[in-house]
């Protein structure tokens, strides 16, 4: 059954009485000498007896130094200057993706702090004249237009589709949501003191190393966006 | 450490004299592959520099245990498939338009060598590669195996059938000399 056979095998076209001087003819092309003077079918089967001469007519042919085709003046030069051409482009692909990467993590920061902590408060609100009893530490929330949700899932794919290195590098950052969203509920219990923002300020500290280690020396843009956050930690306050 | 291995470590740190080398090493096997499976000077030269930039852009994940010129081969044969499919679907051009016309002196020879030239043109693509790289680049059949990606028992059979084929074209075309008839008595 022709399943049964490789697809390329010969023996499915060729009648089997030729197999041995077909397989004769492979060996002279092959380069190992052949006598097919002694080969009864090669004399008596039309087919092969013409085989043999094509054969005698193919070997002479590529037995014939043929010149090899000769370079083209200067390709090795070609060659090289467009491997010289590609690689800066490379690295400047890399060192734009880096930057919109970082700008891309700088946001989402930002963006907790500007939004994460105006979200409208859930469960039934506390009467406002507890509220009033107690310090005031910060003006009253206003209504934002903003849908943090949106806005937090949004930064959160954003951070799914960065590269590994931007991942790892804010890999830290639950931290600083952990230290930050406890403390900042609704409403604000007490004022936020430095046993609140301390541990937080701790978790950003991290931030600027691992955030160095994946994108410097590619780009100062994280650090210097780091720095600036860093510094300017001090002076927020909750709800402001 | 082998030549070869010595040669893709000073590639990979940057020497651009090993570049060089490496280049000029192989530039005349990978611009006879291309030529020979594209027909076209042209396309020749782009798929053997489209090539190189393959090699050195994969050099780091070439296996050191292996040698060097049958994977920088196996990438030329693939950079020509690619141009080949490429071909495929652009308007072709008219024929006078290719390459420069041949100038070789049309005697026996000449017509013979172009007569199997067409026999091996008329293949189909994979017996055509494994032709050329066995008659015509003289690889053995273990690098053509490893050019092609393919074992070499089917290496093999491709061979076998290219042969015959061409063989069996040459007979066709009237290449084969008269038989010689029996002297009358």
């Amino acid at each position: 059954m022709s399943l049964a056979l490789h697809p390329f095998d010969d023996s499915e076209l060729t009648p089997p009485e030729c197999a041995p001087t077909l397989a004769r003819i492979q060996s002279a092309l092959d380069g190992e000498p052949v006598d097919f003077a002694t080969d009864a079918h090669a004399t008596a089967c039309p087919a092969c007896r013409d085989r043999v001469r094509a054969l005698a007519v193919l070997l002479g042919a590529l037995a014939e130094p043929h010149a090899a085709e000769p370079v083209p003046a200067g390709f090795a030069d070609r060659v090289l200057a467009a491997l010289h051409n590609e690689r800066p482009a490379a690295r400047r692909s890399f060192v734009r993706y880096s930057v919109w990467a970082a700008l891309a993590a700088a946001l989402l920061v930002g963006a907790y702090f500007a939004f994460g902590t105006s979200r409208p408060p859930e469960g039934p609100q506390p009467p406002r004249e507890l509220v009033k009893s107690e310090p005031e530490v910060a003006p009253a929330p206003r209504e934002r237009p903003v849908r943090i949700g949106d806005a937090m899932a949004h930064a959160g794919q954003s951070l799914l589709d960065a590269p590994k290195p931007l991942t790892e590098s804010v890999a830290v950052a639950p931290k600083l949501f952990d230290a930050l969203a406890g403390p900042i509920a609704w409403p604000a219990a007490k004022p936020m003191g430095a046993d609140v923002l301390e541990p937080a300020r701790q978790a950003v500290l991290e931030l600027p190393t691992a955030a160095r280690d994946a994108l410097e020396p590619v780009t100062g843009t994280a650090a210097k966006a780091y720095a600036r956050f860093l510094r300017d930690l001090g002076t927020v306050k909750p709800n402001s | 450490m082998s030549a070869d291995a010595a040669l893709v470590t000073r590639c990979l740190d940057g020497d651009p004299a090993g570049a060089r080398e490496l280049v000029e090493r192989f530039q005349t096997d990978v611009l006879a592959v291309c030529h020979r499976l594209l027909n076209n000077q042209h396309d020749a030269e782009d798929a053997a520099q489209e090539t190189f930039a393959r090699v050195f852009r994969s050099l780091a994940r070439w296996d050191r245990t292996r040698p060097l010129k049958p994977w920088v081969v196996g990438i030329a044969v693939n950079r020509c498939r690619t141009a080949i499919g490429k071909r495929a679907k652009r308007p072709e051009l008219a024929d006078y338009l290719h390459d420069a016309p041949d100038t070789r002196p049309a005697d026996d020879s000449a017509e013979t060598a172009t007569e199997i030239r067409a026999a091996v043109d008329a293949l189909r693509s994979e017996y055509r590669e494994v032709f050329v790289l066995f008659h015509e680049q003289n690889l053995p059949y273990e690098e053509i195996a490893e050019a092609v990606g393919r074992p070499v028992g089917t290496v093999k059979t491709w061979l076998h059938r290219a042969r015959l084929e061409v063989l069996d074209r040459l007979r066709a075309r009237g290449v084969v000399p008269a038989e010689p008839q029996p002297e009358p008595r």
